[in-house]
């Protein structure tokens, strides 16, 4: 596996590799997914395609309604829906069920013998597909938004200097409640079926799917409270400039509060879920 | 089903010929239905596997509907359909999608086959290979979108006050059963570009079959380009637009159309065996 031979080559060739484990697994990873960048287009392309349809049936609406719905108006909508698809595609579904098979198939009691901390290895795994990821989706998106959809460029400097910080921000709650939900694959086959929940509910409450504002009042509450709309919300919002002045702060503040929570909680959870380790494959 | 084509596609014979090639469709038919009922026994098996299965489908399945109510708070016509005729599209999808997922998973298995080297045992076997490789698996998980769609379809239809008399109903059986047969061909047409692209990771099954979701929502949405893309090259109108302009029953030149959208699973049928065969000259083997 390119992750082992990377952590031995930086143990064997000190001069030129990386020395930390942790930052080999990431270039390790980043350098798969140049190499198999084919699926990672594709992967961005299928998104893609949903996003057409949302962009349609919103610009259905747009044209026989008032200007401006829950205060965005179409322009702002479409570059909603455009930066939201570049955030998403952080740690796509393809590296997460990487790392829910790697339970499911047994493969983690390797990675559990290895003197790397389980979490933080994954962790540093995909920052390195995200690295690569993110610049894919948001050479993708510039252009299109650019091009096509006639998408706004940050509301201010300060929203462009904000931006990557809360995105980033962001991703890491994100890996953390996908690392949790990880965590019940000790206890079950069917990964598929978790991703599926995971996304689902992620998709609803993160503000992937509609603007928060959109929700149905319950939901929307529900979404206040819940760490997802850390993921798109927050980092979108800073973006349009919807958040300012002390709203701003606070929603970062909080984004960073979300993170050591679920830090701690993963911490907590992960001796008793790891002692279950079933192995299932062979 | 595919079998149906193949066995009525074919050279004039004797009428007892053809008996015996609707006899052997039958054989075939028998075979198939024992090995996915296998399939879902073992699954059910894992009881929990299977309500994590279902409800992590019903969940996806349900953020949908999330979106269409979102839509619909704030306008109460899209391209001219209000919320329970979008309602209706949406189950007259999701039906279709649930079982093509319960009776055909097998499709996303050529992949694995073909990458694992154990495709050659399939074509060694007395069974035609396409049928093996739809028996592979069957989904419990296409229970959530059966019964999710059932809901929102009798929901809707209410809402709207549909009369359901034998026609229509006898008409919506045919629109469900080549509404599957078409998602199933055109999955399993998708997954055979696994013969051209053996790359293990390619991904562009997953996005022909998303394109499905495209069928979620009226034509008339949808700009021109898009609209003929939606109907001649990859035909997501057939499953759920034209067939609704008919048991709506609303105005529209494209009723004759409707009519006839169930046709347009067999045809897929075909042409999705059409792709296999081709598919099958191509292959070498990845060797053992």
């Amino acid at each position: 596996m390119p992750a082992t031979h990377a952590a031995e080559r930086a143990a064997a060739d000190v001069r030129l590799t990386p020395r930390s484990g942790y930052l080999a697994l990431a270039t390790a990873s980043m350098q798969r997914s140049v190499a198999y960048r084919n699926t990672t287009i594709m992967n961005l392309v299928s998104n893609l395609v949903w996003m057409v349809v949302l962009f349609h049936v919103w610009q259905s609406v747009y044209k026989s309604s008032p200007s401006a719905l829950h205060g965005y108006d179409w322009e702002l909508m479409r570059t909603y829906l455009l930066v939201a698809f570049a955030t998403n595609a952080l740690l796509s579904l393809a590296v997460e069920s990487e790392m829910f098979f790697s339970i499911g198939s047994g493969r983690v009691a390797v990675e559990l013998m290895r003197p790397l901390d389980y979490m933080s290895a994954r962790l540093a795994e995909a920052l390195g597909a995200a690295a690569f990821e993110g610049a894919i989706a948001g050479a993708m998106a510039f252009s299109l938004g650019a091009l096509v959809f006639g998408a706004t460029p940050p509301a201010s400097g300060l929203a462009a200097l904000l931006f990557l910080p809360s995105v980033l921000l962001g991703f890491l709650v994100k890996f953390l409640l996908s690392f949790l939900i990880a965590l019940l694959c000790f206890r079950t086959l069917n990964t598929k079926g978790l991703v599926w929940a995971r996304a689902a509910v992620t998709d609803v409450l993160s503000g992937a799917l509609v603007p928060l504002a959109f929700l149905p009042d319950w939901l929307h509450a529900l979404a206040a409270s819940a760490p997802f709309q850390a993921i798109i919300h927050t980092p979108v919002s800073v973006y349009l400039g919807r958040l300012e002045g002390d709203a701003l702060w606070h929603a970062l503040g909080a984004q960073l509060l979300w993170v050591a929570a679920l830090w701690l909680l993963a911490r907590v959870l992960w001796r008793p879920a790891v002692r279950v380790v079933t192995v299932q494959g062979g | 089903m595919a079998r149906g084509a193949d066995s009525v596609a074919g050279e004039r014979r004797a009428p007892g010929a053809l008996m015996a090639r609707l006899r052997a469709a039958g054989r075939l038919a028998a075979v198939f239905a024992r090995l996915q009922l296998l399939h879902l026994q073992a699954h059910l098996e894992y009881e929990a596997d299977f309500l994590i299965g279902v409800v992590g489908n019903a969940l996806r399945l349900s953020v949908g509907l999330v979106f269409v109510w979102a839509l619909f708070s704030q306008v109460p016509h899209i391209a001219g359909w209000d919320l329970w005729e979008v309602g209706f599209l949406y189950a007259l999808v999701t039906i279709p999608q649930g079982l093509d997922i319960l009776v055909f998973n097998g499709h996303w298995s050529i992949r694995r086959l073909v990458n694992s080297g154990q495709f050659d045992r399939i074509l060694v076997r007395p069974l035609p290979g396409w049928l093996q490789v739809l028996a592979q698996d069957s989904g419990v998980n296409g229970l959530a979108g059966i019964a999710l769609g059932a809901a929102i379809l009798w929901y809707s239809s209410a809402q709207l006050g549909l009369a359901w008399d034998i026609c229509r109903l006898a008409f919506l059986v045919c629109v469900l059963a080549g509404s599957t047969v078409l998602i199933a061909a055109m999955t399993f047409a998708a997954n055979c570009l696994v013969f051209w692209e053996p790359a293990a990771t390619a991904t562009l099954p997953d996005l022909l079959v998303r394109t499905t979701e495209f069928a979620k929502f009226p034509l008339p949405a949808y700009g021109g380009v898009v609209r003929f893309l939606l109907v001649s090259v990859i035909p997501v109108g057939f499953i759920s637009y034209f067939p609704s302009l008919v048991l709506l029953g609303k105005e529209s030149d494209w009723l004759v159309v409707g009519m006839v959208s169930p046709l347009a699973g067999p045809v897929a049928a075909v042409v999705a065996h059409f792709v296999w065969s081709r598919g099958l000259t191509r292959y070498q083997g990845v060797g053992h």
